[in-house]
């Protein structure tokens, strides 16, 4: 056994040394003689060292040469497999297959499932041919890793697929490659772009940009990117980040470059949006401090004291809160003057004395604040002084719309006898600014049965807001 | 008491409890207030017809630019303080006039006031 060993140790040494030209391999009858026809060293060579797995084997498997690829592919030492049997090395599945492809003389290729040293499972297409022989018992057999080329195939379809723009340009700028997001972004198709100058796609007032770009790869010999803008098919703005990577060849020197383009045309978006409401919250917060400090003047100025200047103070802050309330509930688009007049009025608006009554009216932002403050003022007074500083005493608010006119009515009754005011108070200050300065009308009367105010609101002061309508204005 | 003595000055403010803290302001310096004028249109109509010294203005007015009131304003070479809680940005033709950032003091105002009119404060 031994020695049979030894001998056939002896015959793989001299075949792979080029020394044998013809094998003889035992038959299932009797001994066959293989002879090497063209052993020419060049041939030996390029099998030796070319990157393909190739090994040649006896009709019954017995691996009789291999190339260090195959041992690669197996993880294996490359003498550990000569004079093995190739049915070895493929899974129990697979051992039908390859009988038939051992006893075809020639196969075009199947796939086949191999074991390597480690136990794991290597994925390959065989193809088998007859090796000139005198008889018909070696096999030259191919082994393509299809776990490599899948990868490369898959790689080619991610590149392929991305929507971001990728492509290849040669060392002149001239497109080479045209994937699927490079179509998208500009429209052109693979056979209209390739050949083409990689400036012909830069708008002529960035071409200097791009020149710019290629002279820091060619110097830095690293990719480089900068932020630029590319017109759409449909001549709409992409904002993009393009990234031009210089591709060296085997002996160092640039042969092209590939082209990597992102387009966050919406997160340029974003950030100008976001720009805009922070400047939209900073300038809210602005007007609403002057609010207040308009709030703490305006009352200090009338008070009698502290207080005084506390009370009147807290209730207009909080009918101011209760103003941004509505109108934030909406996206600042406006309110519905039934929703301020039921703020304005607070704790009272569920109070048996007062009858609201009027149809449904959108006010645009600021009108909304500014009458409910000029109706806190009014129900303030009505409190303090008026119809509601006794049980008995009403008051009717009721609003309708006449040719695009808003008219509101305030009318207190059944009160204690009324004296006009020695000043204008705020709230009267506000009303008079409320109507529409030119034409409208505005009646405020300290009649002795009751305070009476009836205003009109310009059609300018009404919104068309609807609740699902975002606000473009700011307040000021 | 002060160089705004019955200086005539046009108001134009849409939120009134700003507008009247600054009526306030303004009639404290002994000056007379035009307005004020809680819209555009109001404050345009003031702008033309009105005898003015000067003119406080806010900006945006509710969704709507000054701009019109303003152009009226220079046309007619009325000094003019803009106060805005947008931070000093200019109205379209007039980057020279002094900006007020919202919320703004007496003194604050004294001093805009002053530099619009070419008065010392």
């Amino acid at each position: 056994m031994r020695s049979r060993l030894e001998a056939a140790e002896q015959t793989l040494r001299a075949m792979r040394s080029g020394e044998v030209d013809a094998l003889v391999v035992d038959g299932p009858q009797r001994p066959h003689v293989c002879t090497f026809k063209s052993t020419v060293e060049p041939y030996r060579l390029l099998i030796e060292q070319m990157a393909q797995a190739a090994l040649t084997v006896s009709r019954h498997g017995l691996i009789l040469y291999c190339n260090e690829s195959f041992a690669r592919l197996l993880g294996r030492r490359r003498d550990s497999l000569l004079g093995a049997r190739l049915q070895e090395h493929v899974v129990d599945g697979d051992q039908a297959k390859l009988d038939e492809l051992l006893q075809n003389g020639y196969e075009p290729g199947r796939e086949f499932a191999m074991r390597t040293q480690d136990g794991d499972l290597v994925e390959a297409y065989l193809s088998s041919s007859p090796l000139a022989v005198e008889d018909d018992e070696v096999r030259c057999i191919a082994v393509t890793d299809l776990s490599q080329q899948e990868l490369r195939l898959r790689h080619v379809a991610v590149v392929e697929a991305s929507h971001d723009v990728i492509y290849a340009l040669d060392e002149n700028l001239s497109i080479q490659t045209w994937n699927h997001g490079a179509e998208l972004l500009t429209g052109l198709a693979p056979v209209e772009a390739i050949g083409r100058s990689e400036s012909e796609l830069w708008p002529s007032s960035r071409v200097a940009e791009l020149t710019d770009l290629v002279r820091q790869v060619r110097e830095s010999g690293r990719p480089v990117s900068i932020d630029t803008v590319r017109r759409r098919e449909d001549g709409s703005r992409a904002d993009l980040i393009y990234t031009l990577t210089p591709i060296m060849g085997r002996d160092g020197q640039l042969t092209g470059y590939s082209v990597v383009a992102h387009d966050i045309t919406d997160r340029k978006q974003n950030e100008e949006r976001l720009g805009f409401l922070t400047a939209e919250l900073d300038h809210r917060a602005k007007n609403l401090l002057a609010s207040v400090q308009a709030i703490v003047a305006l009352s200090a100025r009338n008070a009698s004291g502290l207080e005084d200047f506390l009370g009147s103070f807290k209730a207009r802050l909080q009918a101011l809160a209760v103003a941004h309330t509505l109108l934030s509930d909406h996206n600042w688009g406006g309110a519905l003057i039934r929703d301020i007049v039921d703020g304005a009025l607070g704790g009272f608006k569920d109070d048996s004395r007062i009858r609201i009554e009027g149809e449904s009216v959108e006010l645009r932002p600021v009108t909304a604040q500014n009458l409910a403050l000029s109706l806190h003022e009014l129900a303030t007074n009505a409190v303090k002084y008026g119809s509601l500083s006794v049980p008995r005493g009403r008051v009717e608010i009721a609003w309708w719309l006449n040719d695009g006119r808003l008219t509101i009515e305030w009318s207190e009754r059944d009160g204690p006898p009324v004296t006009p005011p020695k000043r204008h108070g705020l709230g009267s200050r506000m009303i008079q600014q409320l109507v529409a300065e030119k034409d409208g009308q505005v009646d405020y009367r300290f009649d002795p049965h009751g305070v009476y105010c009836r205003f009109e609101l310009s059609p300018d002061m009404l919104s068309s807001w609807t609740p699902n309508q975002e606000s473009q204005t700011g307040m000021a | 008491m002060s160089a705004f003595r019955n200086k005539r000055i046009l108001l134009v403010e849409d939120e009134f409890i700003v507008a009247a803290m600054a009526e306030d302001m303004l009639t404290d310096l002994g000056a007379t207030v035009v307005g004020p004028a809680g819209t555009v249109a109001c404050g345009l109509s003031l702008a033309e017809t009105e005898l003015l010294d000067a003119a406080l203005l806010d900006v945006n007015m509710d969704g709507e630019r000054i701009d019109p009131v303003a152009e009226a304003l220079m046309a007619r070479r009325v000094p003019i303080v803009f106060a805005t809680g947008y931070g000093a940005a200019g109205v379209g033709g007039a980057e020279d006039a002094p900006v007020l950032d919202k919320p703004y003091t007496q003194e604050a105002l004294v001093l805009a006031l002053s530099r619009a009119m070419n008065i010392q404060p």
